[in-house]
């Protein structure tokens, strides 16, 4: 294999690595975000759960 | 871009880092980068604690991305371990010809053209803003170094030094007799143990009037100097750090522009600039402000 056969097959692997990558970067982000949601969601509740009993 | 150059850059890197799936992905790369563990602990650290501060649990949300994380790794290894092998293969000298008429060369060749276009576009645009900035400075520097304010200062600050020494020798006598209570002489401690220095000398059997001159002491040189370290840091973000900043956001927007999501040639080229536009700062800071604690011993003498 010659140099430039080497670093297009690098080239090929990486890019086909950064592709799956991205996908998966993705997915964990959705992952946070909703975790992350669930939490604001769970505080908004505590204060409305709070202000409700005050009234 | 040596160790020491790579850290800091990396460094600021995770200063801007919010949130935890960008944390979590700057562990990632920080880890494939190699020999920056402290790094990664700090931003595994920062990681647990902005979990933490939006009420939640850095253990369960591990545990939510378990899987991710474990694809992710397993796609990291794998390549690691491809690359590898392609790499130990044996290299043959023979090159392997190219047509010069094939329609992907002429398409490789297009676009590397007009990537270099674009880049030498960027790099004009780059050199108007980076001149603008850097050339301003020395200007400000000028006028500070030449007014006959600031060698009014630097005259003043002679004189004050030989006051100060010897004041300084002898409340530094009187506070080093308590070993109990003596926390070290510091000009920048006064602000949180000045009264305990009181107490020290006290107990040294300082006399009224000593414990008097002390107190003018404190009033008119160690308050002013800790009021000019505040100015100085101020003026510091001011000047130099804000400046700074704004070019680093200018300088990521169009690198964003250019290079879109190759997010590797993107902070290849934000590095080089950075490097460049901080070699340049440092020159304007060491002539803005020759010398902090100068400045601060002359603005604080002026003051009081």
């Amino acid at each position: 294999m010659t140099k430039e056969e080497k670093a297009k097959k690098i080239k090929e692997i990486h890019n086909k690595a950064k592709i799956k990558l991205k996908e998966l970067e993705e997915k964990r982000k959705k992952i946070v975000r909703n975790y992350i949601k669930e939490l604001e969601d769970q505080k908004i509740d505590a204060i409305r759960a709070s202000i409700l009993k005050d009234k | 871009m040596d160790n020491k150059t790579e850290k800091k850059y990396l460094k600021e890197n995770l200063d801007e880092q919010k949130n935890p799936e960008d944390i979590k992905k700057f562990i990632e790369d920080v880890e494939l980068l190699g020999g920056h563990d402290d790094l990664v602990e700090e931003a595994r650290q920062r990681y647990t604690k902005v979990v933490e501060e939006a009420g939640g649990n850095s253990g369960e949300l591990d545990k939510r991305t378990l899987e991710v994380d474990g694809e992710i790794s397993a796609i990291n290894e794998e390549t690691k371990k491809e690359i590898g092998e392609i790499e130990s293969l044996p290299t043959t000298e023979v090159a392997v010809e190219v047509p010069p008429d094939s329609p992907n060369v002429d398409i490789k060749l297009d676009e590397e053209k007009q990537k270099i276009e674009k880049i030498k576009k960027l790099d004009e645009d780059m050199d108007v803003l980076f001149n603008q900035l850097a050339s301003s400075l020395p200007g400000q520097i000028k006028n500070f170094v030449d007014s006959p304010e600031y060698k009014k200062l630097l005259e003043l600050n002679q004189k004050r030094n030989v006051e100060e020494k010897s004041l300084f020798e002898i409340y530094e006598r009187y506070t080093k007799l308590n070993p109990e209570h003596h926390r070290g002489f510091s000009t920048q401690n006064f602000d949180n143990y000045g009264s305990q220095y009181e107490e020290d000398m006290k107990y040294a059997g300082a006399s009224e009037d000593t414990l008097k001159r002390f107190k003018n002491f404190v009033e008119k040189f160690r308050k002013p100097e800790l009021e000019a370290r505040k100015d100085y840091d101020d003026t510091y973000t001011r000047d130099i750090n804000t400046p700074k900043w704004n070019f680093e956001n200018e300088l990521k927007a169009k690198s964003g522009e250019i290079f879109g999501e190759d997010r590797y040639a993107a902070d290849e080229y934000n590095g080089k600039y950075y490097n460049l536009y901080q070699e340049k700062f440092s020159e304007a800071q060491k002539k803005i402000i020759p010398d902090k604690e100068l400045y601060i011993n002359t603005v604080g003498t002026i003051y009081s």
